[in-house]
């Protein structure tokens, strides 16, 4: 075959290659704003994630006549969400775009709408977070944080790569939890596993392995992370919803006039819910993606109340641990009352 | 006499191109690959990015129309692959990052729908070689990133492979990149990374070390990044290439360096961009593009490091 000599066109392929993960850095050529809020997000450039933060930017602007501008530090290039936390507690960031992951290191207790079997549908959350919102912005606020908006992630199911269909199909399992992630390990130990506790970037190396062999993840992340690759099966039914939330720095937020607050809390419910339609896509996109080449599909219907009976005493678990039981009561009361 | 002569050379004419019946335009658009071959180190070495950029359309347009006359000639797909992933990233996604920059949402969306669609076109050519390769290609992709592995290693196997596996990965990557929003793209990039590989596999110096350059790119950037890998892998790339394929500090600045919140590197590596001279000829359009988009970052350093005093 003859060779091509085409450098100049290859030597700038590499810039093409921005993939999930990348930076992503909009500027703005309008005068430089009053306040820049300088926010951090794991949503890569040219996502449709991105793009609706844009578009939330320019809708701040807008409101607050320039006075207000937010400036997105994308795709992890501030690190991973526990790297955002530190950064805003330190000032070098001033708001946060995460998931279950860093809103439980905000404020723990959040952690109760990920319990297992709790809410698996996004009617019951979204009641959840209308109805409690009082509750969970306190906690955020004691721990110094404004939470601007809520946000979801897709819907968090088990991943295999043995079959499975009862929970004591994965007791011989190796099974993934995040070292930050008190629930999944729970649950896992529960049914009699024992948890391999990795950071997310040892997940991926871990099912080449074999020291892991079960993760909980959404379709998007399976996907985005590329696991599905290592993973032969997955769960139909979710155990859970991945929450996630915008947060701001308090001191950052009182530096705003009362006006400009308002305009900042109103466009971030609005893009907040923008950007659950997109989760809630891309998760079934997702799924549907990872079916099409070879993934199998769980039917655990018919062992359901085993998994709700593992469900149930994980959350009784976690109960004094990680939530109070009058938090997981009021949970479980506002997601019974349709 | 010489009517006689010009009888004869007229049939003798008649005879040969009858030999080839009705394939003298295939046999001129097989010749004209030579030709590409040829000329391209002309605009590898060219010097006026908007000259360049101006042309690029008119060569894709011809491209595919000798590509209608000899869809398999392996030089004339790769060309117009090429053409389309260089002109989409050096040219259309160069106006996306200033369109951006200047808040005009509209006409970077509707630049990157425009980029998307050539990088298909490349993404869908690539296949077609493949296939031309070996049947099966379709039933490895399906399979995934091992089998997928295994088919590169049974039909790209010699060194001379190496930039039909780039250009696969290559375009697939770009497509990617641009097409973000769709779920089941992003699922691809797997496959894109076993494609780039194994063209380092084959021949690790190709094109300046560009397939090299560009896993380096992969490491820092993909999620979650491995920033020790990204970081050993442009080192061996900027020592590779004597640090004349500029291209290369550029990049390690825009992903090693940013995701590190390194802006000492970040700065240090965009301004030897910028003071370098024409250091690589072969690769002068590549480095003059390298140079816009460093002085371009550099002007927007406070967009890339929520915090210059780390």
């Amino acid at each position: 075959m003859s060779r091509l000599r085409v450098a100049f066109l290859a030597t700038v392929v590499a810039g093409a290659f921005m993939l999930p993960g990348t930076v992503t850095s909009p500027p703005t050529a309008s005068a430089e704003a009053a306040t820049v809020i300088r926010f951090a997000s794991l949503a890569p450039a040219g996502s449709a994630f991105m793009k609706v933060m844009k578009a939330w930017n320019r809708s701040l602007k807008q409101q607050t006549s320039n006075r207000v501008e937010l400036r997105f530090y994308s795709g992890g290039s501030q690190g991973d969400e526990r790297d955002f936390i530190r950064k805003v507690r330190a000032g070098q960031m001033d708001a946060a775009g995460v998931t279950t992951t860093g809103l439980g290191m905000v404020a723990r207790p959040v952690l109760v709408l990920t319990a297992p079997g709790l809410i698996t549908e996004y009617d019951q959350l979204e009641r959840a977070r209308t109805e409690l919102n009082d509750r969970f912005s306190k906690l955020f606020a004691d721990a110094g944080f404004q939470l601007l908006a809520w946000g979801e992630a897709g819907k968090n199911r088990i991943f295999s790569v043995n079959a499975f269909a009862a929970p004591e199909d994965l007791k011989s399992g190796r099974p993934w939890a995040w070292k930050d992630d008190p629930v999944f390990a729970e649950f896992v130990s529960v049914i009699g596993a024992n948890p391999v506790r990795l950071g997310v970037p040892e997940v991926y190396p871990g099912l080449q392995t074999r020291m892991i062999d079960i993760v909980p993840a959404s379709a998007i992340g399976a996907v985005a992370l590329q696991w599905y690759t290592r993973l032969k099966y997955m769960a139909k039914d979710n155990f859970g919803i991945i929450v996630g939330g915008s947060i701001i720095k308090q001191e950052k937020f009182d530096q705003l006039s009362e006006e400009d607050q308002k305009a900042l809390l109103e466009t971030s419910e609005r893009a907040a819910r923008a950007l659950d339609t997109i989760a809630r896509r891309d998760d079934d996109r997702a799924y549907r993606s990872m079916v099409s080449r070879g993934v199998v599909e769980v039917d655990t219907s018919a062992h359901q109340a085993k998994w709700d009976s593992v469900a149930a005493q994980t959350r009784k678990n976690l109960t004094g641990r990680v939530y109070s039981k009058s938090l997981l009561d009021s949970v479980q009361a506002v997601v019974a009352n349709k | 006499m010489v009517a006689a002569k010009l009888i004869r050379w007229t049939v003798l004419a008649w005879i040969v191109s009858s030999l080839f019946a009705c394939d003298t335009a295939k046999f001129a658009a097989d010749s004209t690959s030579g030709l590409f071959q040829r000329a391209a180190p002309a605009i590898e070495q060219y010097w006026d990015y908007d000259t360049a950029g101006a042309a690029f359309p008119a060569s894709i347009i011809q491209l595919e129309g000798i590509l209608r006359v000899v869809p398999d000639n392996e030089v004339v797909v790769m060309s117009t692959i090429g053409a389309y992933v260089g002109y989409g990233n050096g040219w259309i996604e160069d106006r996306v990052e200033v369109a951006d920059s200047e808040d005009q949402w509209e006409e970077a969306e509707a630049l990157r729908a425009r980029a998307l669609i050539m990088y298909e076109r490349a993404w869908d050519l690539s296949k077609h070689l493949m296939r031309l390769r070996g049947e099966d290609f379709d039933e490895a992709l399906t399979k995934g990133p091992d089998a997928l592995d295994e088919w590169l290693h049974t039909y790209l196997s010699e060194s001379a492979d190496a930039p039909l596996a780039f250009w696969a990965g290559a375009s697939l990557g770009a497509r990617i990149n641009m097409g973000m929003e769709d779920m089941d793209t992003v699922a691809d990039l797997p496959l894109a990374k076993v494609f780039l590989a194994h063209s380092v596999e084959l021949d690790p110096d190709w094109l300046f070390m560009t397939p090299m350059m560009t896993l380096g790119v992969l490491a820092a950037s993909e999620f979650p990044p491995d920033m020790d890998r990204a970081k050993s892998i442009f080192d061996v790339v900027l020592e590779g290439t004597e640090r004349r394929n500029l291209m290369v500090q550029l990049n390690m600045a825009r992903y090693y360096a940013v995701n590190k919140g390194d802006s000492k590197l970040f700065r240090d590596l965009l301004n030897e961009v910028l003071d370098a001279g024409d250091v690589l000829p072969e690769a002068r359009l590549s480095n003059v593009i390298a140079r816009r988009r460093a002085e371009r970052y550099l002007d927007q350093i406070e967009y890339f490091f929520s915090d210059l005093s780390e």
